[in-house]
C-alpha cells in the first residue's frame, strides 16, 4: 500500500467549556491515501464536525489535544502555522449547506477570488503582492473548474449573486472553490444531506469523476451508507469521538462486524426487515461512559467492556475493529 | 372506497400575478396547480417531489391557512372551502400539522409543558385538568415520561423534540394530521424510531395521514398509497406496491433510480437539469424538459391523470401507450 496522505492517529480533544469538559474525540484512528475516497459514517453527535475542523486546525475555542497526531504528507496539522499555509491550498474543503456559505450580498465571483486571494494557489509567486494580473489569473484558474464541475456560462456565472443558483449549482460552485487550488486531499461535511435526492445524485457523480481526473483524495462525512456505496473506496466508523471500525465500502456494507456498524446498518430501509432505530442516544462527551462507549447501548455488551476501551486492533481480512466481543472468524 | 375522509377538486393555490396601484407586478407562481386528491380514512398517503414543487403550499391550503384561488375542498362530506385563515381554521379544526422542524416551532424560553398548555387554551380548551390529562397521555403515547413537561427545547435531542411535536399536534385530538417532511434532518437511527411511533398512534387513535417526504424509502416503509407531485401537479398516483415496483411516470422512475443503494454504485445517467421552478414553467407538461420519452405532443399538452391499472394513474400519454396492451 502506497504511503498515507493524511493520518490521524490515536486523537483525543476535549474542550474545556461553561458545562465542564467535553471528551469529544477519544482515539480516533485512520489514514487516507493518495486518490482514495474514504467514507466518515456515524449518528449526529459522534464528533465528524469536531474532527473536521480539526484536521483544518480549526478546533473548537477552549479545546485541547490530550494525545495522537494528525499529519500531512509528514507535516503536523496541530500546528496552527502549518495548518494555515495547507488550509485551502492542499487541503480543500466542501461545506454541508450550500444555502449558508455564501454572502447574499456579493456576487459568486467576488466571494470565491476573495478566498483564493488568501489561500492562494501553489504556484503564485511567493510573498508577492496581490496584483491585478495575479487576481486574473486566479480568475481563469476559477473558471477552468467551473467548466470542470459544468456550470454552464462560467465567465457570466462569476458575475451573479447567490440567489440566481439553485442549492445544486452553488454547491458545484463551492466544489469549484475548493478544487481551484489543485488540493490533494478535500474535507467534505455531508455535502449532499441539504439536497433533493436528484440533485444528490449528480453531486456525487461528478465528485466521483473529479476525485479521478484530479487525482485528489477525499473525507466524505456522511451518515447514509447509501451515500457510502456511491462515491467511497473505504469507509471509517465514529461512535461517540470513537473509531469502532474500518474496512473496503463493500465489507463495511456487507457484512459489518462491530455491533455499532451492525445496528446502523440495519436501520438503512433496504436492509431493515421492520422499522426499529437503535435504542437510546449518542453519549454526551460531558460524561462520556467508561470503556467502550457504545456499551451502554449494545446488545453484546458485557461488563469487561465497561472496563478498559478496546483496542483498534487489525484483522485477518485487513479491517480494524475495535470489540472485544467480536473475535477472529475464518 | 368509503366516503373519503378529504377530498380535493382541481385545487389551485398561485401567487402574485396581480398588479396593485403603484407596486411592481409580482411574477405569477403556479404553486398548485389544479390537484384531485381523495383520502380514505384511516390510509397513510405519501406526497413525494423534488423542493418548490409544492408540497407545503399543498398543505398549508388544505389546513386553510391559505386560501385557495380555485377548486373545492371537502372534508368529512362538508365543502370547507372558499374561505379566510380563522373561519377555515375553525371548521378544519380535526386537521392539525406537524412542522418539519418542530424543534422551531417550540419557544426557547417556555418549558414543554406549558407550551402544550398554551397550545390546548389556544384551541380553546380551557379546563386545566381536561389540559393536564390529555398531556400526561400524549407525553406517554409518544414515549416521553412527565418529567419532559419541565424541560426546556434545548435540553432534548432532535427525535425528541420530534415526539414532542407530535404530542403537541396529537393533543388537539386531530383525524386528519398532515406531516410536512417529519423526519427530515434526524439519523436513519432516530428517524426509524419516530416512524414506527408514528404508525402505532395512527392505530391507537384512528389517524389518518398525508405523509409529505422527499425520502422515498421513507414513503415505501410507511404509506399505503402515493402521489409524485411535479410543478404544482400530480403526475402519478396509485398503491405504494405498484407504484414503487412498477413506476410509470418518467419522473417517477427518475426519482426511484436518485435514490442512493446500498447494493451497487449507480451507473445509468442521472436524471439532468435542476428542481424546475413554477415562475418559468414550460409549456405542455412540465416534466417534458427533463424527459428522456418527451415527444412533439408533450411540449404543448399539459397531460391529465389517467386509469393505468386499478388504483394507479398516470399523468403521461406515452408512458400509458407503452404500458397498456393495446
Ligand atoms: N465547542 C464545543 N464545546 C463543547 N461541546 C461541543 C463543542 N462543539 C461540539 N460539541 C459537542 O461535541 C459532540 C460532537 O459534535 P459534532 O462534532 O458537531 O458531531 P457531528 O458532526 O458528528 O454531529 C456533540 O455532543 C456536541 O454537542
Ligand atoms: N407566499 C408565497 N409567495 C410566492 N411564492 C411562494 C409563496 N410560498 C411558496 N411560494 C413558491 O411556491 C413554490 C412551491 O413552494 P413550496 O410549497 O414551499 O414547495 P415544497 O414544499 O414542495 O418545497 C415555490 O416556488 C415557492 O417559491
Ligand atoms: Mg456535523
Ligand atoms: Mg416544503
Amino acid at each position: 500500500m502506497s504511503d498515507a496522505i493524511l493520518s490521524v492517529r490515536d486523537l483525543k480533544l476535549s474542550v474545556k467549556g461553561d458545562a465542564g469538559l467535553a471528551q469529544i474525540l477519544d482515539h480516533v484512528d485512520f489514514s487516507i491515501h493518495p486518490g482514495e475516497v474514504l467514507g466518515l459514517v456515524g449518528e449526529s453527535g459522534c464528533g465528524k464536525s469536531t474532527l473536521i475542523r480539526s484536521i483544518m486546525g480549526l478546533p473548537p475555542k477552549g479545546a485541547r489535544i490530550e494525545s495522537g497526531s494528525v499529519t500531512f504528507k509528514g507535516q503536523s496539522l496541530m500546528d496552527p502555522k502549518i495548518a494555515q499555509g495547507l488550509r485551502g491550498r492542499e487541503i480543500g474543503f466542501i461545506p454541508q449547506d450550500p444555502f449558508q456559505a455564501f454572502n447574499p450580498v456579493f456576487t459568486v465571483g467576488d466571494q470565491i477570488l476573495e478566498i483564493l486571494r488568501w489561500s492562494g494557489l501553489p504556484d503564485d509567486p511567493k510573498g508577492g503582492r496581490y496584483t491585478k494580473e495575479l487576481r486574473a489569473k486566479h480568475r481563469a484558474r476559477l473558471i477552468e473548474v467551473l467548466h470542470a464541475v459544468q456550470i454552464p456560462d462560467p465567465e457570466e456565472a462569476l458575475t451573479r449573486f447567490p440567489h440566481q443558483f439553485s442549492g445544486g449549482q452553488r454547491q458545484r460552485i463551492l466544489i469549484a472553490g475548493a478544487l481551484a487550488s489543485r488540493p490533494s486531499v478535500i474535507l467534505a461535511d455531508e455535502p449532499t444531506t441539504a439536497l433533493d435526492v436528484t440533485t444528490q445524485m449528480q453531486i456525487l457523480r461528478l465528485l466521483r469523476e473529479l476525485a479521478k481526473d484530479f487525482n485528489v483524495a477525499m473525507l466524505f462525512v456522511t451518515h447514509d451508507f447509501g451515500v457510502v456505496a456511491q462515491i467511497c473506496d473505504r469507509v471509517t466508523v465514529m461512535y461517540a469521538g470513537q473509531t469502532v471500525e474500518t474496512g473496503t465500502t463493500r465489507q463495511i456494507i456487507d457484512a459489518p462486524r462491530h455491533p455499532y456498524t451492525g445496528m446502523l446498518m440495519a436501520c438503512h430501509p433496504e436492509r431493515a426487515t421492520e422499522i426499529t432505530g437503535i435504542p437510546g442516544q449518542v453519549s454526551s462527551p460531558l460524561t462520556p461512559p467508561p470503556g467502550c462507549r457504545f456499551a451502554p447501548r449494545c446488545p453484546r455488551a458485557t461488563e469487561a467492556c465497561t472496563t478498559a476501551r478496546p483496542g483498534l486492533d487489525r484483522r485477518a481480512d485487513g479491517r480494524r475493529i475495535a470489540c472485544i466481543h467480536e473475535k477472529e472468524v475464518a | 372506497m368509503t366516503r373519503p375522509l378529504l377530498e380535493t377538486v382541481d385545487l389551485k393555490k398561485h401567487y402574485g400575478g396581480t398588479r396593485k396601484l403603484l407596486q411592481r407586478p409580482k411574477p405569477l407562481v403556479k404553486a398548485v396547480d389544479g390537484i384531485d386528491l381523495q383520502l380514505a380514512p384511516g390510509e397513510v398517503l405519501g406526497l413525494v417531489g423534488e423542493s418548490g414543487c409544492g408540497k407545503s403550499t399543498l398543505a398549508r391550503t388544505l389546513l386553510g391557512l391559505e386560501r385557495e384561488t380555485e377548486g373545492t375542498i371537502t372534508f368529512d362530506g362538508q365543502d370547507v372551502g372558499g374561505r379566510g385563515a380563522s373561519a377555515a381554521r375553525e371548521i378544519r379544526s380535526d386537521i392539525q400539522y406537524v412542522h418539519q422542524d418542530p424543534g422551531a416551532a417550540l419557544d426557547p424560553w417556555w418549558r414543554i409543558g406549558d407550551t402544550l398548555h398554551e397550545t390546548l387554551k389556544i384551541h380553546g380548551v380551557t379546563d386545566k385538568a381536561e389540559r393536564d390529562a390529555r398531556i400526561e397521555e400524549m407525553l406517554l403515547a409518544v414515549g416521553l415520561n412527565d418529567s419532559f413537561r419541565r424541560r426546556y427545547p434545548h435540553e432534548l435531542s432532535g427525535g425528541q423534540q420530534r415526539r414532542v411535536g407530535l404530542a403537541r399536534t396529537l393533543s388537539l385530538r386531530p383525524r386528519l394530521v398532515i406531516l410536512d417532511e417529519p423526519t427530515s434532518g434526524l439519523d436513519l437511527s432516530v428517524q426509524a424510531t419516530v416512524l414506527k411511533l408514528m404508525l402505532e398512534l395512527r392505530a391507537q387513535y384512528d389517524l389518518t395521514y398525508l405523509f409529505i417526504s422527499h425520502d422515498l424509502s421513507v414513503v415505501e416503509r410507511l404509506c399505503d398509497r402515493v402521489a409524485i407531485m411535479y410543478l404544482g401537479r400530480i403526475v402519478e398516483i396509485g398503491a405504494a406496491e405498484q407504484v414503487f415496483s412498477k413506476p410509470a411516470h418518467p419522473y417517477t422512475q427518475a426519482l426511484l433510480a436518485s435514490a442512493p443503494t446500498l447494493e451497487r454504485q449507480e451507473a445509468g445517467k442521472p436524471i439532468e437539469g435542476d428542481p424546475p421552478s413554477p415562475t418559468n414553467r414550460p409549456e405542455g407538461c412540465p416534466f417534458h424538459p427533463r424527459c428522456p420519452m418527451a415527444e412533439a405532443a408533450c411540449r404543448q399538452v399539459v397531460p391529465d391523470l389517467a386509469d393505468l391499472a386499478a388504483a394507479h394513474r398516470v399523468a403521461c400519454p406515452p408512458a400509458l401507450r407503452t404500458l397498456t396492451p393495446q
